[in-house]
């Protein structure tokens, strides 16, 4: 049994048992590095070009206005997605701070982590 | 002309291309129409004006013919005229209308290009996700878990991850859908501009061919035209067939965008375990913080 330090202590629970800070400590790296993968596909995203008024075309009228919606919204999931997947990493970084009673780092990390979930509200 | 594709042919290339066949198409529509991009719209003046001075200079010698060739002859060699105005002011018209739908072509291919990039990034990303969850014991809930962390918390996490896997899974395959959609499009796209752009450089052959007025009151001329008109009806179905796929593409984009598995119905876009108080979140008490997690506490 570790520390104990993650607790989750609503409800009835006794608390986490973590054997090894190095397990969240992994988890922690996977995530921060899969954001940045979700980040490049939403710019790709963003740089699609079959996109404008449909009034510009003549052949392709009909099929212009939804692709131009559905390049949006994935668009949209892509850079969700991206925020996402790094506070997950971020969440599972303050766990490991706290398993390792670095209260002081845990805090300042906590500060970013609520100043990251605010702008996760603002994406359009 | 050497050689006249068939409607066939065309048909054949439209179906579901590979994207070797998309890159011949756009290199041969780059063959025809590269001039055009590179002159804007220059080049159509040119041909626009070709065909004036076509009109002019046939207009003038039927004159001169009226009186000294017998009525018969005249009359057919006037159908035939008539036909190849009508054709070119017809060409002219839709060649018009639809030049402003050539940069939207090489847009289209364009876009073609990132999809497939979109949908490996997207399939490498939930493979490498759901690889490293299922190495590392993250598939087991509970008691039957094997993994180092285990516990409530833990199982909250375990809860989450297959979420996002099946979020970029969802993202696959709409990129799939949409590579597939597009490619029909560019596809039905590249046959109509070349089988447009046959049809002006048939007109073009017939304006500024020396031997003009020999060749009109022969055979030859009769052979023109029969080229002109066999190419004005590809190009007129390959526009045709751009208008149903147009339309189909349409609907089968809102099928895509409408398509939400993956997501949960609170998710707008992608699924959001921040947003549930269940999954692990840090609390701050005392200056001091704790990870806190699980289903909401039942106050008695």
């Amino acid at each position: 049994m570790g520390e104990g330090a993650i607790t989750a202590d609503r409800g009835s629970y006794d608390g986490d048992v973590l054997v090894s800070a190095g397990e969240v400590d992994a988890l922690a790296q996977f995530w921060a590095a899969q954001s940045p993968k979700l980040c490049e596909v939403a710019a790709i995203l963003a740089g699609m070009r079959f996109r404008g008024g449909a009034s510009d075309t003549n052949l392709f009228k009909n099929s212009i206005g939804p692709y131009a919606q559905l390049v949006s919204t994935m668009d949209a999931s892509a850079q969700e997605g991206c925020a996402i997947t790094g506070l997950i990493g971020d969440t599972l970084g303050i766990a490991r701070l706290v398993y390792r009673h670095l209260q002081d780092d845990a805090l300042a990390a906590t500060r970013q982590y609520r100043q990251r979930i605010d702008a996760l509200e603002r994406l359009p | 002309m050497d050689h006249v594709p068939t409607l066939g042919e065309y048909l054949g290339e439209i179906g579901w291309p590979t994207p070797e066949q998309l890159n011949e198409l756009m290199a041969r529509l780059s063959q025809y129409l590269d001039p055009l991009r590179d002159a804007g719209a220059t080049i159509w003046e040119k041909i626009q004006s070709l065909v004036q001075s076509l009109e002019e200079q046939l207009n003038s010698w039927l004159n001169q013919l009226k009186e000294a060739i017998w009525p018969s002859f005249f009359d057919d060699v006037r159908k035939m005229w008539q036909q190849l105005q009508d054709i070119a002011k017809k060409t002219w018209e839709i060649v018009r209308n639809i030049i402003t739908d050539i940069s939207r072509l090489f847009d289209m291919y364009h876009d073609l290009q990132e999809w497939i990039t979109v949908q490996q990034q997207a399939q490498q990303w939930s493979a490498d996700v759901d690889a490293f969850h299922k190495d590392h014991g993250f598939q087991y809930t509970g008691r039957a878990a094997n993994r180092r962390w285990i516990g409530p918390g833990a199982d909250s996490y375990v809860s989450v991850w297959p979420d996002q896997v099946k979020a970029a899974d969802r993202l696959a395959k709409i990129s799939a859908e949409t590579i597939a959609n597009l490619g029909r499009l560019v596809a039905v796209g590249v046959a109509c501009y070349v089988a447009w752009g046959m049809v002006v450089l048939q007109l073009v052959a017939i304006a500024v061919s020396d031997a003009l007025l020999s060749r009109w009151v022969g055979p030859a001329g009769g052979g023109d035209m029969r080229t002109l008109l066999r190419l004005f009806v590809t190009a007129e179905i390959a526009m045709s067939a751009v208008r149903n796929v147009d339309e189909q593409t349409a609907r089968t984009l809102t099928t895509s965008l409408r398509d939400r598995r993956g997501l949960r119905s609170r998710d707008r876009n992608w699924p959001n375990p921040l947003a549930d108080q269940e999954f692990l979140h840090p609390v701050e008490e005392n200056g001091k913080i704790r990870m806190q997690g699980g289903p909401p506490l039942r106050l008695p």
